[in-house]
Parts: structure tokens; C-alpha cells; sequence
């Protein structure tokens, strides 16, 4: 054979081996491959508080108490409780429990777990779930108590989230790096970690051991794939099963793919605009309520949620107001979409004629969408919006760090029906601080004494004060509710899904169709 | 000796840049907005006491000149650091990637040499005919087609329409590596065997009309002969020389394609690292960039010595 021949027949064979091997036997019908867009990237909670992470923490690590579909706290390490008063609450583990190498369950193990949160050397992005803590320790045998610094009702939701037992061994060992892929974590959850790297995924194992239902699937496959367009493409020629991690508003893409359903429920989270109340036009309420008036929601929902969300009539996540109000949220100040209404309450500031403002905003994603389309619908009242488009990091950067603040858009995502995990980010004067989640810069020593007060409420008191606040955030307008967006999971019809807005082991309600 | 001095220049040289590039990229991601805390807190919530507890852990309030200095000198001691986000040394998060970066470089690579050479030479031979008019505006398509758009394309057709080959990932095996990388080394090598193409062209066509090819084929050697022991020996500088720096480019700039195809390379991570102010994974990122362009450019400069004899007796005298 000639050189050119003999190179010619060595590329037909690579390419006949690299060919062959595409088509690789099925796997077994309970072996689960799930995508994810980011990797997780810790298997520690006080490293990896974001979805993918929590997502595989669910599923390995148990929590003291859960969540039942009403968003209601309910035993799962912890058998029961009682409370002894207000502030203290008396945790019994249930009996015979092990992580998965073998060793048992102790108060110990539960107390700890619970009380790293609290040491800055840990530096855990669950701090601010328990500031109400003021000591956790283990009673008697299998009691753990918690002590907080006054009543706080919340305690048991942000639990159900948060509180994941580790053993304290490990955990002691490992302030700074539990949960990494070199250290890696230890459960007694309904899965074992077999493999887990960032880059070729997580491997998890059904734990035979363990106490509570045996979960449907035997081996789940964790894999992340950056590119929205490629993710698509790995379900739709089935290599992937599953995704959470689909856009709503890119949902038409995906209800046609072939053997794939797409499910949808409501999603605990808001999208509003944020108006920077410190200085400039914005610090006229009166531009403010223009502002209101002049942003079409409906047509902003509509443009972001294709359908699978609705336009926000208060600054809670819907799930939250149907967990507090439920079918009858209270009436609040409304400012349905009316340009007329907007000029005349425009007229009325201190910049009747209109104005202009520098918008800076993340390039590309969600952001640029929205704030595209609010600047054209407040070009018609004659404010004038110069966008000033950024690279993602730097624009999340500089909002993280209070530069520049205007008009920003922002998405939140909570996990609890509690709306006090939501209303100090917004008003509190703590959060407007750098690094906070108040854009607004509103609060007052009022505000924080009526968020105070509302830590510690209960039952109607809660709800009256819960409205109080967000009667007096409609009138103030540091913040104009958006819209709502439905979390969106596509699924290979292979298998099954049970999902709801409180959901945190997603992996535990997925099986086998026709089992 | 011409050779070992070559090597002790290449050698200071390769110090003093790498001292530069670090000092300038430390310098740069500082001066950036924002800093680490992002990944650290997770974009959540957070309280005052563990902002301050992770400002003291990482030295955020240290002046730039005694941060880069803590970092040189734990880097000369052979410490690069932890990853600030996944909390792993960052030799174990480069180790693990840089296998999946590398194979994709030199599949790349050699589909540019295999397809790029003989395509160039073959057009220079038959220049201006029909195979040169076809292979030259195929070249141009390539160089025109951005390597992500490709990528799109070759998936749908080849991953998703013909199955052929697996949509994402990188495999585990060797076999599934070469069946996983095939389509991610088509696209990133298309643009760059244009390249080739253009190159090898162009300098075989310099050489059709020298003498030493005129007396060869004078003296009534064969064709294939003349172009192969002649012309393609001496077009093989500059194509060396774009090789060269095609294989650096792959090795350190392959996002596009790695996030097309869902790898876990060395591209996709230093994007990664970057908005996330991951500074060590960044410093160890670009200090290995640097060593690896270094590193191609001595070869190639060795590679001259052993192709072509007049450079070869020009460093020696």
C-alpha cells in the first residue's frame, strides 16, 4: 500500500471504531441518567447551597424534619418533636438509623450538624437560615434540643432545608472541605455516593439499608451539560433521562421532543424589578408608581414564562401567598398596566417632562430580555432608558457590591412557604448593605422593627402583619412584582414523576413507569 | 551546543515571561469588580459575621502586592492553591481535565495535518484547475463556519438525527473517548485545516516555480516524488510553524467547542474560573497556557533544526 492508502484505510477504521461504539446496549429500566446545567459542586450544604448540589444532597443526606406537599414540617430524622416553650424545640431521632458505612445515628451527629452552620470558620451559605439559633445540643439519649433566641416559627421550614446530619467525625474533619470530591460526604439518606467528580458527574447507589421507603431506582447518574441547546439534544436522542434545569420560557422547545414529557408545577420564586429609592428620579415615589403603571407585566409574564407562569400581583412567590392567604390573598395597592394613569402620576414628580437614566444590565439571559422590553414600554411615558449592556459576572458583581444601582431586574428562588425567608432580603436596612439582596436601598428603623416583630408571630397575627408590609411596599413601590415562573422538568417516558412546589428529594419521587 | 544554548535562553526567557503573566493576571482579576465572595456565599443570603470570617480566611483586605507575594510564594513551593469552588487542590481540578483538553488538542491536530496537508499540496499541484477552485472555497467555508455553529450541526445531524455518535460527554474508555471526542475534534479542526489548507498551498505554489523543483522534474523524476521529497519537505516550515500554534491554541482555547459538546476541558474551566474569581485556579490556568506555548515554540524551533539542514547549519556557525 501506498503512504496515502495506508493513511486513508487507518482513517476509515478509527472512524468505524468511533462509529460503533455510538450505539451502547440501553440501561437497565431503573438506572436514572439526570443533567444538570452546573455541576454540583459540593455535597456539603455550607458549600453547595444551589440546586444541582442540594439536588444530590437530598438524595444522599437525610434532614431532621421534611416538607409535606403543603409546605407543612414533618418528622424524618427526627421521629417528633415538642416544644417546651416559644424558643426551644425537644427533637426525638428515630431509632436504628445508620449512615451508610455502617455506624449509627447519634444526638451527637444531629447536634453538630446543626450547630457548624454557626461557626464563622465555616463560613457555611447557610448562616443566615439559623442567625435564630442560640445553642444546640444533645440530651439524653436520641434527644436533641435547640435553643433559639426567641421564638421563630420559621426555624422547622428552613430546617427541612438545611439541617442535614453528617457525622460529626467527618464533619469535624473537614470544616472547610466536607462535601468536596476528594473528601466527599457520608449519609443515611435513601442514596450513597458511589462516584463524584465535577467533571464526569456523580454516581449514586440505592442505599439497601435504608429506614425509610425503598426508593424505585436503583442507580442514578448525575452528568452536567453547560449548553442549554446541547442539554436539549442529549434528551431528545435519549443519552440523558432527565433535566430540571429547562427554561419556561424555552418550554414549547421541549414539549414536542419525542418520548419526552415535560411536567410543570408552580415554582417557589419571584421576578420583580428593583428601583434604587436612594437618589436620582426614583427617589420620587411618584415616579416610582409611573413606573408601575407603565410596565406592561402581563406582556413581560407572557414574554418570560411562555404560558407556564403568571404576571406577580405581590412581592411573595405565589406558592408563599397561597400557603399563608390561601385561595383569598388580601386586596393591595394594584397598578395595573395604563400609560395614561403612568403620565399622569409622572406629572405629578419632580420630573413631569420624563428623564433619562444609564441602565446597566447582564447582557444576554433573562436580563437583557426584560429590561428591553421595560425600556420600550417606558419610552411611552418619556422616560428614557440608555441600557448598557455587561458581561454576566460584572453586572451580578457590581449589583452584589450596591455599585450602580437603577432599575435592575432580578429572579429569587426560595424553598420554604415561610415569607420571612423572603421580606428582610427585600426591606430590611441589613440587606442593603454589599453582598445584601435589598437593590431598593428602602428600609427605615421602622421597617426593621416591624420584620422583627414578624419573626417571632404566629397564625393570624402573621398573616395581618405579613400584609401590613406588603401593602406598604405596593405604596412605596421600591419594588414591582413581575411575575411567577413554574419550575419545568422534562422526563423520559420511561419514567414517572410525582413533583410539587416543595419537593426537595426529587430523586426519592421518580420510578419506572408502569410500576 | 547551539542547541543547549537555544535551550538556556528559551529557558530564561520562559521565567521572566511567566513572572510577568502572573503578576499581570493576579493584577487584572483584582482590579475586576467583585471578588470571590460570589462563589463563596453562594449567591445567597448571607450575615455580616461570615462575610467577614470569609474576607479574613481569603485575605480580601490584604493590599494587592502582599496577596500576589503570599501566592508566589506558596507557587514557587510547588502549593497552587485550592480551588475556591469546588474546594479541591488545583493540580487534582487540572489533572482531571486536562486529559479531555489534551485529547481533543491532538485529535484536532491530527485531522488538520491529515486532511490539511495533502489537500494544500494537492490544490498547489493542480493550481487553478477544478480540485484547486474546490478545495480552495471549501477552505473558505470552513474558515468561515464559527466553530459553535458547527457544532450545532454536527450534533444535530450526526449525534441526534444519525446516532452515529454520542451527543455529550467524554467517555471513560479509550474507545469511547475517540468515539466521544470525533465530533468536538471535527469542529474545532475544520477552521484550522482551512488554515492549513491555505498555507500549504500557498507555500508549495513559492516553490513550484524554484529551481531545484524545475531541475527535478528535468531530470524526469515522477511527480508524486518531486512534490512529496521535494516541495513538501521545504513548505514544511511555515506549516510547522501554524501547527505549532494551532496545538497551543487547542490546549488552552477550546471553550466554544467544549461547551458545545458538553466537555469538561480546560477552556470551559477557565471561563468558569474567571467569573468566579477563582484566583489560583486562574494563575495555575494561565501560568500552564504560558509554559505550554513556550513548550510548543521550542519544539518547533527543534523541529526546524531537524527538517531543514540550512537552519540547522546556520545555528551551528
Amino acid at each position: 500500500m501506498t503512504p496515502a492508502k495506508t493513511a486513508a484505510a487507518t482513517a476509515v477504521l478509527l472512524l468505524a471504531t468511533a462509529c460503533s461504539a455510538g450505539g451502547a446496549a440501553p440501561p437497565p429500566a431503573d438506572t436514572l441518567i439526570w443533567a444538570t446545567t452546573s455541576a454540583p459542586n459540593s455535597l456539603d450544604i455550607a458549600h453547595g447551597f444551589n440546586s444541582a448540589s442540594t439536588l444530590v444532597q437530598a438524595a444522599v443526606l437525610d434532614s431532621m424534619v421534611g416538607l409535606d406537599e403543603r409546605g407543612k414540617p414533618v418528622p424524618r430524622l427526627a421521629a417528633g418533636w415538642t416544644q417546651p416553650d416559644p424558643a426551644s424545640y425537644l427533637f426525638t431521632l428515630r431509632e436504628d438509623v445508620r449512615f451508610t458505612d455502617g455506624s449509627p445515628l447519634t444526638a451527637d451527629d444531629a447536634a453538630f450538624s446543626l450547630r457548624r452552620h454557626l461557626d464563622p470558620a465555616v463560613a457555611s451559605q447557610a448562616a443566615s437560615y439559623f442567625t435564630m439559633v442560640k445553642k444546640v445540643e444533645a440530651v439524653g439519649a436520641g434527644q436533641v434540643k435547640v435553643t433559639l433566641r426567641r421564638p421563630a416559627p420559621a426555624f422547622l421550614s428552613v430546617s427541612a432545608i438545611a439541617w442535614q446530619v453528617v457525622p460529626r467525625k467527618l464533619a469535624e474533619a473537614h470544616p472547610k472541605d466536607l462535601g468536596s470530591p476528594e473528601v466527599g460526604t457520608l449519609g443515611t439518606g435513601p442514596y450513597k455516593v458511589s462516584r463524584f467528580s465535577l467533571t464526569s458527574g456523580v454516581v449514586l447507589e440505592r442505599n439497601e439499608a435504608y429506614w425509610g421507603p425503598r426508593p424505585a431506582l436503583r442507580r442514578i447518574e448525575v452528568k452536567s451539560i453547560a449548553d442549554p441547546e446541547t442539554l436539549r439534544l442529549a434528551v431528545r436522542s435519549g443519552e440523558v433521562d432527565g433535566t430540571s434545569d429547562l427554561n419556561a420560557r424555552d418550554a414549547r422547545k421541549w414539549t414536542g421532543l419525542p418520548g419526552v414529557k415535560t411536567i410543570f408545577y408552580p415554582g417557589d420564586n419571584i421576578s420583580y424589578l428593583s428601583l434604587a429609592v436612594g437618589n436620582g428620579p426614583l427617589a420620587d415615589v411618584h415616579v416610582r408608581r409611573a413606573i408601575a403603571y407603565a410596565v406592561n407585566r402581563r406582556a413581560i409574564s407572557d414574554l418570560m414564562t411562555a404560558g407556564h407562569g403568571a404576571p406577580a400581583a405581590a412581592l411573595l412567590p405565589a406558592p408563599m401567598l397561597t400557603a399563608l392567604y390561601g385561595s383569598a390573598p388580601p386586596p393591595l395597592p394594584d397598578y395595573p398596566y395604563d400609560p395614561a394613569k403612568a403620565r399622569a402620576e409622572l406629572a405629578r414628580s419632580a420630573h413631569p417632562g420624563g428623564f433619562t437614566l444609564a441602565v446597566p444590565y447582564a447582557g444576554g439571559g433573562d436580563t437583557g430580555t426584560v429590561m428591553q422590553a421595560v425600556a420600550a414600554d417606558l419610552a411611552k411615558i418619556g422616560i428614557t432608558l440608555r441600557l448598557e449592556p455587561a458581561p454576566a459576572d460584572q453586572y451580578q458583581s457590581r449589583m452584589m457590591e450596591h455599585d450602580r444601582l437603577g432599575i435592575q431586574f432580578v429572579s429569587l428562588a426560595y424553598g420554604t412557604p415561610e415569607p420571612i425567608e423572603v421580606l428582610p432580603d427585600m426591606i430590611s436596612r441589613a440587606s442593603a448593605q454589599p453582598q445584601g439582596f435589598n437593590f431598593s436601598g428602602y428600609g427605615s428603623a421602622e421597617t426593621d422593627e416591624k420584620l422583627d416583630a414578624l419573626v417571632s408571630a404566629t397564625g393570624e397575627d402573621a398573616k395581618a402583619q405579613v400584609t401590613a408590609l406588603l401593602k406598604e411596599i405596593a405604596e412605596q413601590v421600591p419594588y414591582i412584582p413581575l411575575f411567577h415562573t413554574d419550575n419545568a422538568v422534562a422526563l423520559s417516558e420511561r419514567f414517572t414523576a410525582s413533583l410539587g412546589t416543595w419537593t426537595t428529594d426529587m430523586f426519592a419521587r421518580i420510578r419506572p413507569a408502569g410500576r | 551546543m547551539a542547541v543547549l544554548t537555544l535551550l538556556g535562553r528559551r529557558l530564561g526567557a520562559a521565567v521572566l515571561l511567566l513572572g510577568v503573566l502572573s503578576a499581570l493576571t493576579y493584577g487584572l482579576l483584582l482590579a475586576a469588580p467583585g471578588g470571590p465572595e460570589q462563589v463563596l456565599l453562594g449567591g445567597r443570603p448571607s450575615t455580616p459575621e461570615t462575610r467577614a470570617a470569609i474576607r479574613e480566611q481569603y485575605h480580601l483586605d490584604d493590599p494587592f502586592p502582599v496577596r500576589y507575594a503570599r501566592w508566589l510564594g506558596d507557587a514557587l513551593h510547588g502549593d497552587l492553591g485550592t480551588s475556591v469552588y469546588s474546594r479541591e487542590p488545583v493540580v487534582t481540578v487540572i489533572a482531571d481535565r486536562l486529559p479531555v483538553t489534551a485529547g481533543l488538542a491532538a485529535y484536532a491536530l491530527v485531522l488538520t495535518v491529515v486532511v490539511g496537508v495533502p489537500a494544500g499540496l494537492l490544490a498547489a499541484m493542480r493550481r487553478g484547475g477544478r480540485l484547486d477552485q474546490g478545495i480552495t472555497l471549501g477552505s473558505l467555508a470552513a474558515l468561515s463556519i464559527p466553530s459553535f455553529a458547527l457544532s450545532i450541526l454536527l450534533l444535530y445531524g450526526f449525534a441526534v438525527r444519525l446516532g452515529w455518535f454520542p451527543v455529550f460527554g467524554e467517555g471513560r474508555t479509550l474507545t469511547e473517548r475517540i468515539t466521544h471526542l470525533t465530533l468536538p475534534a471535527v469542529a474545532l479542526a475544520a477552521a484550522q485545516a482551512a488554515l492549513v489548507v491555505r498555507q500549504m498551498r500557498a507555500a508549495a505554489l513559492d516553490l513550484a516555480a524554484s529551481d531545484f523543483l524545475t531541475f527535478a522534474r528535468a531530470r524526469g523524476l515522477p511527480r508524486r516524488r518531486v512534490w512529496t521529497s521535494y516541495a513538501l519537505r521545504n513548505a514544511a516550515l511555515p506549516v510547522l510553524t501554524v501547527g505549532g500554534l494551532l496545538l497551543a491554541a487547542n490546549l488552552t482555547g477550546s471553550v466554544f467547542v467544549e461547551r458545545a459538546f458538553g466537555l469538561h476541558g480546560l477552556g470551559a474551566l477557565l471561563i468558569g474560573a474567571v467569573g468566579q474569581k477563582d484566583i489560583p485556579v486562574v494563575q495555575a490556568l494561565v501560568l500552564l497556557g504560558g509554559v505550554i506555548v513556550v513548550a510548543v515554540n521550542l519544539l518547533i524551533d527543534l523541529a526546524y533544526l531537524v527538517v531543514d539542514p540550512r537552519v540547522r547549519k546556520g545555528a551551528a556557525a
